[in-house]
This record gives C-alpha cells, sequence and structure tokens, in this order.
C-alpha cells in the first residue's frame, strides 16, 4: 500500500516539475514547446507510472508461485502420495502462516518467537483458535517449517518489492526529467503512452478467458485420467455414486447433452416464433409511442435474474402446467406427474430468451434500408407482402444468427433448470418428464462434501468444458454469420 | 380535362408544420414524358412521392387538394394505395434492388399481382420486361444470379424492368440517373425515351440537359410552388417566370 502510495505522489510531483521544466527550457514562452505544457508533465507521470506499475503487478503474480515452489519441495513425494494433493497442503500452510501473522500482529507471541515455535512443545492449533484462525487439523512439524518458511520468504518478497518498484519509478523519474525539454515531442510519446495503456486493457480481458480455457483444461485432463473418455463421451447412464471412490460410477455425458438440447429446442420453439413476430411488430408495426413504451418493456424481461425465473417455473409454470396436462387436469390427459419437467423449464427459459431474440432481430430488421421497403411499396406490394418477400429474406442471416446466439444462451443457462427441470438424468423423449442439464449437474456435482479429487466432481470440469467448447463453436458460428450479413449494406 | 392521364388541383402538401407544397396544378398527358425541374428541397419528390402515394409511409405528411388518375381521385377512401402503386409504377434515385435472383427481382410484381397464371407466362413478363430495359442481353445467363451483383446502371436498369414487369400505366422515376455513370445515363434515357410508347413517364432530374433531352413538358418548382409548366421547349428558350429564366441560366439553385 505504502509503495503504491508513494508511485503515486511521485507521479504529482513528476506532473508538475515536468511541467515546469519544459517551460523553463522554453524560457516560459509556451508558443516555443513543441507540445503542450500539460503534455512534458503527462509524459513524465506516464514514465513514472507504467513501468513501476507493471512491475508491481508482474512480482504480485510471480512471488506466490515461486515460494509455492520453493514451500512444496520440502515435502517428500511420500507425503503427496498419502495425503491430500500437494495443492491442497499448500493451502494449510498458508493459512497457518497467515494465522501467525495475526499471532504476531496482536502481540501474543514476539516476531523473533516464532522462529523458535516447534509443532512438539505448543498446540499450533489452539495458539491459532485463540486469534480466530480456525485449522481444519493439528499441525505437523511440516507444515509448520513450511509455515515460517512461507512467512520469511513472503517478508523478504515483499521488502524488495517495494525496493524495486520504487527504484524502477524514481529511473522512470530522472530519464523522463532528462529528456524534458522544448524540442522534446512529449506529445507524441504520450500518444504512444495512451496506445500501450488501451492495449494492456485489452489484453487482460483476452489473458482472462485464456486463463479460464487453461484451468479448465488441465483439470479435464485429470479427470480423464481417473475416468475412461470413452465411457464418459459415450455412456447412456448418469449414476454417481458418492459413496466409494472411483468405480461404481456412471458419468455418461449423452443423458446430459440429451436433456439440454432437449430443453434448449424447447426454449427456442417459445422463444423463436414470439421474439421474432414482436421484433416485425415493433420495428415495422408498431407507431412510435407503441414501440417507445414496448421496446423498454421487453428488454426489462431480460434484465430479470435468472434465479426469479426459475422461481417462476417452479412456483406458477409447473403447477399450471400439472392443472392442464396432469392426472384429472384440464385437458384430461395423465401425462405429467410432477411440475418440473423438460417442458417447464423450456417453456420458462423460451421467454426468458424473447427479449433476445426479438431485440437482436429488430435491430437487424432496422438496418434492412428504406430503398428496400420502398422498392417493394412501390411495386404495390402490401406491408406484409413486403415483409414476408423482401424484408425477411433480407434480414435471414442476421436472424439466424440472433437465433443461434439465443441457443448459445439456452444451453449454459443454468438456474431455470435447476428449479424447473428436475434432478433425473434420463434419455427420455417425453417433454412432460424430469429431465437435467450440463449446466445444472456441474452445480450438483460442486455443491456437496466431496473431494475435488474424485472423479466424482472432476467430471464437472469435463462437462464445463465440452458445453464450453459447445457454446463457443455455436457462438463463433453464429458471428460469422452476423458479420457476413453486416458486409452485405456497408 | 379526362384525357389528361394525371390531373392535379390545388395540391398542398404538409410535413408537420411546414407546407411543403403549395397550390400546385399540373396536367400529365398519356404517353408523354413529364420533367420536374428546380433546386434542392423545392418539393418536386414530395409532389412525385404524392402521385403514388408513397408519402403514407410517412406519419406526419399530409396531402390537401385533389389528384386524378383517370379522372378518378386517387386520394379518395375508396382508393386501395397497394392497388394504386400497382398502376403507378416508381424507380428511385438509388438503385435498389431486392436481394434476390435477377430472375426474382423482375417477377416480384407480376407475382404479387397474379399477372401470370404459369410459369411459362411469368418466363415471357421476365424476359420482355428486361428486354424492354435494354438489360437482357447483359442478363440472360446470369438470371439468377443475385441482382445485387450487377453494376450500378444495371441495377438501375434493373429497377426500371422491375417496375415495368407490373404493366403499370404511368411511371415515375424520382432522379433515376444520379448515381449513374455518363455512359449508363445515356442508356437509361435512351429508354425513358422508348418507354413513351407505351405509358407516360414522370421524371425528378437535377440536370436540366437531361430534362431537355427526354422530355416533351416541364415543370419548374421553386420553393414549393409550381413557377412554371409547359412545353419543354419552350421552358428552356423562351421561359415567361424571370425566376425559371435566371435557374435555367444558372443563377438560382
Amino acid at each position: 500500500m505504502l509503495t503504491i502510495g508513494l508511485v503515486l505522489a511521485l507521479c504529482a510531483i513528476g506532473y508538475m516539475m515536468g511541467t515546469r521544466r519544459a517551460l523553463s527550457s522554453a524560457s516560459g514562452d509556451q508558443r516555443l514547446l513543441h507540445s503542450l505544457k500539460g503534455y512534458y508533465g503527462q509524459n513524465v507521470a506516464l514514465s513514472i507510472l507504467v513501468p513501476s506499475a507493471t512491475l508491481l503487478v508482474v512480482w504480485l503474480i510471480a512471488q506466490p508461485l515461486l515460494i509455492n515452489q520453493s514451500v512444496a519441495s520440502l515435502f517428500s513425494d511420500q507425503d503427496l502420495a498419502e495425503g491430500a494433493s500437494s495443492s491442497l497442503i499448500i493451502q494449510d500452510m498458508r493459512r497457518v502462516a497467515n494465522g501467525l501473522d495475526v499471532v504476531v500482529d496482536q502481540g501474543l507471541v514476539s516476531d523473533d518467537a516464532i522462529a523458535s515455535l516447534d509443532a512438539e512443545s505448543t498446540n499450533v492449533r489452539e495458539l491459532l483458535a485463540d486469534v480466530g484462525v480456525a485449522v481444519g487439523s493439528d499441525v505437523t512439524q511440516q507444515t509448520l517449517d513450511g509455515a515460517k518458511r512461507y512467512r520469511s520468504l513472503s517478508k523478504t518478497g515483499n521488502f524488495w518489492r517495494g525496493i524495486a518498484v520504487l527504484a524502477l519509478a524514481l529511473a522512470g523519474f530522472v530519464f523522463a526529467m532528462q529528456r524534458t525539454d522544448k524540442n522534446f515531442r512529449a506529445r507524441n510519446v504520450v500518444e504512444r503512452g495512451v496506445l500501450i495503456l488501451l492495449f494492456g486493457a485489452a489484453t487482460v480481458a483476452v489473458l482472462t478467458t485464456v486463463g479460464i480455457v487453461l484451468s479448465l483444461i488441465f483439470n479435464t485432463i485429470n479427470f480423464f485420467d481417473a475416468f475412461p473418455a470413452a465411457d464418459f463421451f459415450f455412456g447412456t447412464r448418469w449414476e454417481p455414486s458418492f459413496s466409494g471412490r472411483g468405480g461404481a460410477s456412471d458419468l455418461g455425458f449423452l443423458p446430459l447433452i440429451w436433456g439440454t438440447m432437449y430443453i434448449s429446442i424447447i426454449s427456442l420453439i417459445v422463444a423463436v416464433p414470439l421474439g421474432l413476430f414482436s421484433a416485425i411488430y415493433l420495428s415495422e408495426y408498431a407507431s412510435d409511442r407503441v414501440r417507445a413504451v414496448a421496446k423498454p418493456m421487453l428488454e426489462i424481461l431480460a434484465g430479470i435474474p435468472t434465479i426469479v425465473y426459475g422461481l417462476f417455473a417452479l412456483l406458477t409454470v409447473g403447477p399450471l402446467l400439472v392443472s392442464a396436462f396432469g392426472n384429472g387436469g384440464f385437458f384430461g390427459v395423465n401425462w405429467m406427474s410432477g411440475g418440473t419437467a423438460a417442458i417447464t423449464a423450456g417453456s420458462v427459459m423460451g421467454i426468458m430468451l424473447i427479449p433476445f431474440v426479438s431485440s437482436l432481430s429488430d435491430d437487424i430488421i432496422n438496418a434492412v434500408p428504406q430503398a428496400m421497403r420502398d422498392g417493394s411499396y412501390g411495386l404495390g406490394a402490401t406491408q406484409s407482402e413486403t415483409i414476408r418477400q423482401v424484408i425477411l429474406p433480407a434480414a435471414l442471416p442476421g436472424i439466424v444468427g440472433a437465433i443461434l446466439l439465443a441457443a448459445s444462451r439456452a444451453i449454459g443457462e443454468t438456474m431455470i433448470v435447476v428449479l424447473g427441470a428436475g434432478a433425473a438424468a434420463s434419455l427420455s423423449l417425453n417433454p412432460f418428464e424430469a429431465m437435467t442439464t450440463v449446466t445444472a449437474k456441474i452445480v450438483s456435482q460442486l455443491t456437496g462434501d466431496g473431494e475435488f479429487n474424485s472423479p466424482e466432481t472432476m467430471v464437472a470440469f469435463a462437462l464445463g468444458m465440452t458445453l464450453f467448447i459447445i457454446t463457443l463453436c455455436l457462438n463463433v458460428f453464429a458471428l460469422y454469420i452476423v458479420r457476413k450479413y453486416r458486409e452485405q449494406y456497408d | 380535362m379526362t384525357d389528361y392521364k394525371i390531373s392535379a388541383k390545388d395540391v398542398q402538401v404538409y410535413y408537420g408544420d411546414n407546407h411543403a407544397i403549395k397550390d400546385v396544378n399540373v396536367d400529365i398527358e398519356d404517353k408523354t414524358v413529364t420533367a420536374f425541374i428546380g433546386p434542392s428541397g423545392c418539393g418536386k419528390s414530395t409532389f412525385l412521392r404524392c402521385l403514388n402515394r408513397m408519402n403514407d409511409t410517412i406519419d406526419i405528411c399530409r396531402v390537401e387538394g385533389d389528384i386524378l388518375l383517370d379522372g378518378e381521385d386517387i386520394y379518395d377512401p375508396s382508393v386501395d394505395p397497394v392497388q394504386l402503386r400497382a398502376k403507378v409504377g416508381m424507380v428511385f434515385q438509388k438503385p435498389n434492388p431486392f436481394p434476390k435472383s435477377i430472375y426474382d427481382n423482375v417477377a416480384y410484381g407480376p407475382k404479387i399481382h397474379g399477372l401470370a397464371r404459369n410459369k411459362i407466362e411469368l418466363d415471357e413478363i421476365v424476359e420482355k420486361s428486361l428486354r424492354k430495359a435494354a438489360l437482357w442481353t447483359e442478363a440472360k445467363d446470369r438470371l439468377h444470379a443475385p441482382g445485387t451483383g450487377l453494376s450500378g446502371g444495371q441495377q438501375q436498369r434493373l429497377c426500371i424492368a422491375r417496375a415495368i414487369a407490373t404493366a403499370p400505366e404511368v411511371l415515375l422515376m424520382d432522379e433515376p440517373c444520379s448515381a449513374l455513370d455518363p455512359i449508363a445515363t445515356a442508356q437509361v434515357e435512351e429508354l425513358i425515351d422508348e418507354l413513351r410508347q407505351s405509358f407516360s413517364v414522370v421524371i425528378v432530374t437535377h440536370s436540366m440537359q437531361q430534362a431537355a433531352r427526354v422530355s416533351q413538358k416541364t415543370a419548374f418548382f421553386h420553393l414549393g410552388n409550381l413557377v412554371e409548366f409547359d412545353e419543354t421547349d419552350k421552358i428552356f428558350t423562351n421561359p415567361e417566370d424571370p425566376r425559371t429564366e435566371s435557374y435555367i441560366s444558372g443563377r438560382i439553385g
């Protein structure tokens, strides 16, 4: 914190000094400067901020990795084989180390005394509990050693980090000040600096995506080490068992992807006609006043959290459908036994997707040039003939793109399915039966007591990865179609 | 009076509060080319769009006065604007072929109005219209290629073919050559001259040479008023109104 404060203060000083130095080099005459005087200040501030901030970020990322590696080397392979994975042990140690920090802060034990602590003579678990840090089990000597090493390493690391960042900031300050002169092209340099800042922002977003994909990939590989891939992709039964380890579970992917596709298709059957028709009405028929009210109203639908849709499915739509299709219901058929069914989740998800389809289609229909409409009206076509034969064909690629985007949202949707569709993974054709989807199963596999190293939990990563690839393909395809369409009129 | 194809009496057009067309009286004869000239914003396009009620699609636009087509008021409530537009075709400033094949572009109108009983008749209409629009030789081998793939001049001739395929009685052209190069312009002008054999043509143009070349009658609009309407020769050689004279000699507009 102190480091950041100092760097920012240096920036502010640098800005003022840079401005002043530039002015004095031109003997106070602004017109003799190459750039406006503010640019010289900004140049100095940026020269201080950008390198030191970059160093800080890199250091913050690298330090824990290096420390983990060094601490992990304390453990023999034997320990790892017996106990849980090394990441769990390191997590334990880190918690102990943080606990020791708190102990020192509260003055219970002096900093020097920590070094001589050993697990035999002191009950570290109790000591930590006194300051409100709970540790899962008794602390072994090994963990304590690790924790001490972790503490000392991060302490020195933090110290040198501050020094290095400040040194770099000062170096930037001196370098920029020396360059400041009335002929120096500060404006161009600042322009470059702005470019680098913006580029950095874009890179963060891209790198995060890469990070997400990588973390999924590694966990997926771990899962396939423990569970045969063929059984996962082609298994028709989904029956995870949490009692034993491995072996007993059937983790077939097919019933889940079947449920996902089935529910998504139901939702699209609901959403596409309704969304498309409302888009046509709004863009072609509605008066400005109706449009001004109706369009925001539709878009409010898009702002409702999906969990609320889930409640709607569970409490309203499900019972309503049962009273229509269930035993003694309105239609006198006994097709539906419980409120949670594929059709419940599908229809509610369809309602959720209506604004998605309609507002995208509305934009696309509006993008069809007025000249097309004029041309058609000028030939004596009616409004609906014009829409059917000229506007929709012209907008079709874009509308298909909108539908594909909606489909990829339907596939990724979770909460509505958890609440509305039930939990039974079945390969059924009957829409009135409970079904479940990939996303709902990811939730149920990870929100249990299961450890993160059994196939029953790690399957969640394989499911997530597969889902990610499916929606990615759909999105890429949809964007390709939408873009191809855009080029047509530009 | 009924010898005229279209006769407009005391036409007023308002866009909201803006009085865009004031007291316009024009009589358009059958089988002639009538040109509307005048500076930008003088209302000539607006007036043209009144003749087939294209202004209906604009909410704030209001038309008063009588416009008679074959002696019948086209703003009468009993007149169906859709039927009217089949009789009074229109070609726009910018070529606007539909994103369909060349064939389907031309067949669009006949299909909507049921002008062809079968595929053979439809083929005939398409061929005839394309021939009339002087596009047949260029397009006959690629009838099923998209109309948007043609060049600008070809696209405009396609739009003309599309308009004549519905067998209109009047063809309205709103600056049909403003987006075309001189060669394509010459082709379209030649075409207009031929179309005069079959029906009357009303053309809005910014080019006075074009008006002089293709039209028999010329109307000069200025600030929403019809200033002068007479034989083209007379307008260009011996105009009565001083405003017409100064526009033609390039002093206003």
